[in-house]
C-alpha cells in the first residue's frame, strides 16, 4: 500500500475517533444516559466537587488510630471510599462505581449469574464487555447492524455511528486507495459531521472526502466499507504517452521499460494480500485509538457482491484466515437503502464491498473515565 | 440717568418723582436687578433688546429733565409715581446688567482666545486634532484655524466645525508620537487673569468635551480593533502605548489615554452601537463605512462575510468595554478573570481571519449585542459560569443539529469547532483525575479541588464569551437565553 493511502485512511479513522471521544464528554450513547451525562458534565464544569459529608469516616474506622484526625474529617482511604460509593445511594453523583451494569442496559448472558456488577468493573480487562461480542451477532440482511442494547455498545441515541466508505481501485496493475470525493465518503449524524469538518479544517486538511447524513437505521453501527472495483482503470500519464510514441519513432530509452505489460490476473493475485493487510491495519488502528480502551478492533465482516463471484472467491480465503466472523452476501438480499449507503454502484455495476464492523464500544462518561 | 433723577428730585425738593412712591419700590428694584443680572449677556448682546433699552433710557432722561424744569409738583400724583417706578426699575435693571455676565461675555472670550491663546498654542507647537463624524482624523495647524463664535448656538466653531470635535494635540519628538495637548493648553490658560479665563471657559469646556470624545473614539476605533489585548493592562501602562492611525491620509503613531472612566452613564450609550454614538450621537444602527473599513483591514479574506464581521466587531467592542469596566470596578479573582478574559478573547479575535467558516455569508441576517445586554450577561456569567456554559453549549449544539442544509455545512462545522474547543479547554483545566493524585498518596486531601478552581472558572468564562459572541451573532438577543 502506498504510504499516502495508509496515511489518508488512518488520519480519517483517527479524526473520527477523536471527534467521537470529544463529543462523548457531553452526549451519551443512549437516550437513557442523557441525564447521567448531563450530571457528569455539570459535575465537571463545577470543578468535580463532591459533598464531603458523604465520605465522613467514623474514628474507629480510620486505619491509623493514633492519627490526630477527628471524627468527621474528610480523610477516607481508597478502600473506604470505594465501599461508601457502592453502598450509599447518591442520585446526584456520577461515579460509575455506583451504577450497576443492568442500569446501563447490559444484557450479557452471564450477568444473571452474577451479583451486583458496578459499571466501572465492565471497563476492566476481565470485564463482561470483553466477551460480549461473541454473544451477539450482526445480521445486516435483517437490518441488524448493532445487536447490543447497552450504553457502551448499543448507540441507541444514534449520535456516534458512522459509515466510512473507502474506494479501492486497480490502476495500471496496482491497487490503490481512490481518495477523491466520488469514492471516499463519511456518513454520520449531523453532530459528528459538523465536528469532523471542523477537525479537518483545524488541521488544514485538504478534505477530498464527502460528508453525508447517515440513515437512522444504520446510525448505531460503526462501519468501514472497502469498495473494490474489478474493472481496471488505466492511468494515462506522461510515461504512457512516451511509451506510445517511442516504438513508432523506432526509438529506445533505457529509462522506459516498454515491455512492462499489465497483467489483470497478476493484479488480482495481489488483491487478497493487499486487502488483508489493509483490514489488519484498520483493525489495529481502531483497537488502539477507538473511543474505548476495551475496543476489540473489528468484530466481523461482510462481503457484499454483485456478479463478481471470482473476485469474492479470490479474496475470501485470506479474509477467513484473519479469524474474524465473515459472511458473503449477494447485494440483492439487502434493503436498497442500505445498499445505497454501503455502495450505491453495486446496484448497477459488478463489484465487491467489504464491510468491516468496528467494535462500537465507548466508555460511559466519555473521556472522563 | 441718576444725575437727571437727582436733578429732577432736587429742583423741586418738596415734590419729586420719588417722594410719593411706597415701600414696595424696594421689591421692584430687587426684582429688576435680579432680572438684569441673570440676563446680562442677552440684554447687552442682543440688539433686539439692547437698542430699545438704549432708546428707553434716553426717553427717561428727557422725562426726568423735563419734569425737573417744568414743575413736576403740578403733575398729578399718579403720573409722578409712574415716572418714579419706571426710573427705579430702569436703574435697577441697568445695575443688574452691569453686574452680570456682561463683564466677561463669551464673544469677548472668543476674541481673547483668537488673539492670545492661539498664538501661544502655536508657540508651544500645539495643533488641533479633528475626529469627524465619519471617523476620519485630521490635524489642523494653528495658522489654518478660523475660529468663530456662533451666538445663536452658543457654540465655537473651527472652520465651521464645532469645537467639541477637536482636541489640542502635540507631537512628542522623543517618542515620535502624537499625544494630547490639553494639559499644555490649561497651562497657557492659567497665565491669564481669572476674568479672561472665565470669558474663555466655553472654549475650554468644549475642548475638554472633544478630548473625552477622542478618548472614547481612540478606544473604540483604534485600540479595540488593533490591539485589544492592551485593554488588559493597568491604566498607567496603557498611557505609554501607541498605535498607528491614519491622520491626514498618512499613517502616524498616535498615543491617547483611555477615557477617565469606562463606566457608561447615559442610557442612550448603553442601548446603541457605542462607536456610532461617540462619532455623532445620532440614532444610527446600520453598520458604518468606518466599521466596514476596519473589518476589511482586520479580515481581508472575509469580504463576503463583512456584515457578520461588522456585527461581531460591535459585539466584541461592547463586551471588551464591559469587561474593562468590571476590571476597574472589582478586585481579586474577578479582576483577574476579566483581565485574562480580555487577553484570551483578543487572541481569538485576531485569529478569526482564518476561521471564516465560523461566520455566515452576507445573505443571512446577523445581530449585535448592546452594552446593556452585555452588562447583564457578564454579571450573570461571573456568578454562575457553569450554568451559563451548559446552556450556551446546548443552545449552539441545537443550532448545529437543527439545520442540516448544505449551505449551513461550513457554519455548522465552525460552530461545532468552537463548542468543542471551549469544552475541551474547560475539561482540560477542570477535570480532576483521581489516578494522577493517588499514585503517591492513599488519602484524599480536601484541597485537591481548590487549585483547579480558578483556572477552571477562567476557561469557562472565556468559553462563555466566545459562545455568546457567536450565539448572539446568529440569533436575536431574546433567543439567547442563558
Amino acid at each position: 500500500m502506498r504510504p499516502q493511502d495508509s496515511l489518508f485512511i488512518y488520519s480519517n479513522i483517527l479524526a473520527l475517533s477523536r471527534v467521537i471521544k470529544l463529543l462523548s464528554i457531553r452526549y451519551s450513547q443512549d437516550p437513557d444516559g442523557d441525564e447521567y451525562m448531563n450530571n457528569q458534565f455539570k459535575f465537571t464544569l463545577s470543578g468535580g466537587k463532591t459533598n464531603p459529608s458523604n465520605f465522613i469516616v467514623p474514628k474507629d474506622r480510620i486505619a491509623d488510630n493514633n492519627s490526630s484526625k477527628e471524627v468527621g474529617e474528610v480523610a477516607p482511604t481508597i478502600a473506604e471510599l470505594t465501599r461508601k460509593l457502592t453502598n450509599i445511594s447518591m442520585p446526584q453523583e456520577t461515579h460509575l462505581a455506583i451504577l450497576s451494569a443492568p442500569e446501563i442496559g447490559c444484557h450479557h448472558p452471564e450477568l444473571a449469574s452474577k451479583e451486583t456488577v458496578p459499571v466501572v468493573s465492565l471497563h476492566d480487562l476481565s470485564g463482561l464487555c470483553n466477551t460480549c461480542p461473541s454473544s451477539f451477532k450482526i445480521d445486516i440482511e435483517n437490518g441488524i447492524f448493532n445487536p447490543y442494547h447497552c450504553w457502551r455498545r448499543g448507540h441507541r441515541a444514534e449520535r456516534f455511528g458512522f459509515v466510512y466508505n473507502i474506494g479501492l481501485q486497480n490502476v495500471s496493475g496496482e491497487w490503490i486507495i481512490n481518495n477523491n470525493k466520488r469514492h471516499s465518503k463519511i456518513s454520520s449524524s449531523q453532530l459528528v459531521l459538523a465536528s469532523l469538518r471542523s477537525d479537518f479544517s483545524r488541521k488544514s486538511k485538504n478534505t477530498e472526502i464527502k460528508f453525508e447524513l447517515l440513515d437512522k437505521r444504520m446510525a448505531s453501527a460503526m462501519m468501514i466499507v472497502i469498495k473494490i472495483k474489478s474493472k481496471k482503470v488505466s492511468q494515462y500519464d506522461e510515461v504512457d504517452e512516451i511509451k506510445s510514441i517511442l516504438p513508432t519513432q523506432m526509438l529506445v530509452s533505457s529509462h522506459v521499460e516498454l515491455n512492462s505489460v499489465f497483467s489483470d490476473s497478476a493484479s488480482k493475485e495481489k488483491l487478497p494480500e493487499f486487502l488483508s493487510n489493509l483490514i489488519e491495519s484498520i483493525g489495529q488502528k481502531w483497537r488502539t485509538n477507538s473511543p474505548s480502551k476495551n475496543s476489540m478492533g473489528i468484530l466481523s465482516m461482510s462481503v457484499i457482491h454483485n456478479k463478481s463471484k471470482d473476485l469474492v472467491d479470490s479474496i475470501m480465503p485470506s479474509l477467513i484466515n484473519m479469524n474474524l466472523k465473515i459472511k458473503a452476501i449477494e447485494w440483492s438480499k439487502l434493503e436498497v437503502k442500505f445498499i445505497e449507503i454501503i455502495d450505491n454502484t453495486l446496484k448497477t455495476e459488478a463489484g465487491v464491498s467489504v464491510c468491516l464492523f468496528l467494535d462500537p464500544i465507548m466508555d460511559v462518561g466519555g473521556d472522563f473515565n | 440717568m441718576l444725575f437727571s433723577a437727582l436733578i429732577g428730585g432736587k429742583i423741586i425738593a418738596m415734590k419729586g418723582p420719588f417722594d410719593s412712591i411706597s415701600n414696595e419700590s424696594f421689591i421692584v428694584a430687587i426684582i429688576f436687578a435680579i432680572i438684569g443680572h441673570l440676563s446680562s449677556n442677552r440684554l447687552s448682546n442682543d440688539s433686539r433688546i439692547s437698542i430699545p433699552l438704549y432708546i428707553s433710557s434716553i426717553i427717561i432722561i428727557l422725562l426726568l429733565l423735563v419734569s425737573g424744569f417744568t414743575g413736576i409738583h403740578e403733575w398729578p400724583n399718579y403720573y409722578r409715581n409712574i415716572l418714579g417706578y419706571i426710573t427705579l426699575a430702569f436703574i435697577s435693571l441697568c445695575a443688574g446688567i452691569l453686574s452680570g455676565d456682561m463683564k466677561s461675555p463669551p464673544w469677548m472670550g472668543n476674541l481673547l482666545f483668537k488673539q492670545h491663546i492661539l498664538p501661544q498654542m502655536k508657540k508651544n507647537d500645539l495643533m488641533f486634532l479633528h475626529w469627524d463624524g465619519e471617523g476620519v482624523m485630521s490635524i489642523i495647524e494653528i495658522n489654518d484655524v478660523v475660529m468663530e463664535w456662533i451666538e445663536s448656538r452658543k457654540m465655537v466653531t473651527i472652520n465651521e466645525l464645532t469645537l467639541d470635535q477637536f482636541s489640542p494635540v502635540c507631537f512628542d519628538e522623543r517618542r515620535g508620537v502624537l499625544t494630547p495637548g490639553l494639559e499644555q493648553l490649561k497651562e497657557i490658560y492659567s497665565i491669564y487673569p481669572t476674568l479672561c479665563e472665565n470669558s474663555m471657559k466655553t472654549h475650554l469646556k468644549l475642548l475638554e468635551k472633544g478630548y473625552k470624545r477622542i478618548c472614547w473614539l481612540n478606544l473604540l476605533q483604534i485600540i479595540i480593533p488593533k490591539s485589544p489585548s492592551s485593554l488588559a493592562q493597568e491604566r498607567k501602562w496603557m498611557q505609554t502605548n501607541s498605535n498607528v492611525a491614519k491622520i491626514n491620509e498618512t499613517s502616524r503613531k498616535f498615543s491617547w489615554p483611555l477615557p477617565e472612566s469606562v463606566q457608561i452613564m447615559k442610557h442612550s450609550m448603553l442601548t446603541k452601537p457605542l462607536l456610532n454614538y461617540c462619532l455623532s450621537e445620532k440614532d444610527r444602527d446600520d453598520i458604518q463605512p468606518i466599521e466596514l473599513e476596519i473589518v476589511e483591514q482586520l479580515f481581508p479574506k472575509l469580504e463576503s462575510r463583512s456584515q457578520a464581521y461588522g456585527n461581531l466587531l460591535r459585539s466584541f467592542t461592547h463586551l471588551l468595554v464591559v469587561l474593562r469596566q468590571e476590571m476597574e470596578l472589582t478586585s481579586g479573582s474577578t479582576k483577574k478573570q476579566c483581565r485574562i478574559s480580555i487577553t484570551e478573547l483578543s487572541q481569538w479575535f485576531k485569529s478569526l481571519n482564518l476561521q471564516q467558516e465560523l461566520f455566515p455569508e452576507n445573505g443571512r441576517e446577523t445581530y449585535f449585542v448592546n452594552l446593556e445586554q452585555w452588562s447583564s450577561w457578564v454579571e450573570k456569567s461571573l456568578i454562575q459560569p457553569a450554568t451559563v456554559f451548559l446552556r450556551l453549549h446546548d443552545l449552539l449544539s441545537e443550532e448545529v443539529t437543527s439545520d442540516d442544509s448544505d449551505h449551513q455545512g461550513d457554519l455548522n462545522s465552525g460552530i461545532a469547532g468552537l463548542i468543542n474547543e471551549c469544552t475541551r479547554r474547560v475539561i482540560e483545566t477542570a477535570s480532576f483525575r483521581p489516578k494522577d493524585n493517588f499514585d503517591n498518596d492513599d488519602y484524599i486531601v480536601s484541597s485537591f479541588i481548590s487549585d483547579a478552581g480558578g483556572n477552571r472558572k477562567i476557561a469557562m468564562l472565556v468559553g462563555i464569551w466566545k459562545m455568546l459572541l457567536l450565539a448572539s451573532l446568529l440569533k436575536k438577543k431574546e433567543e439567547v437565553t442563558i
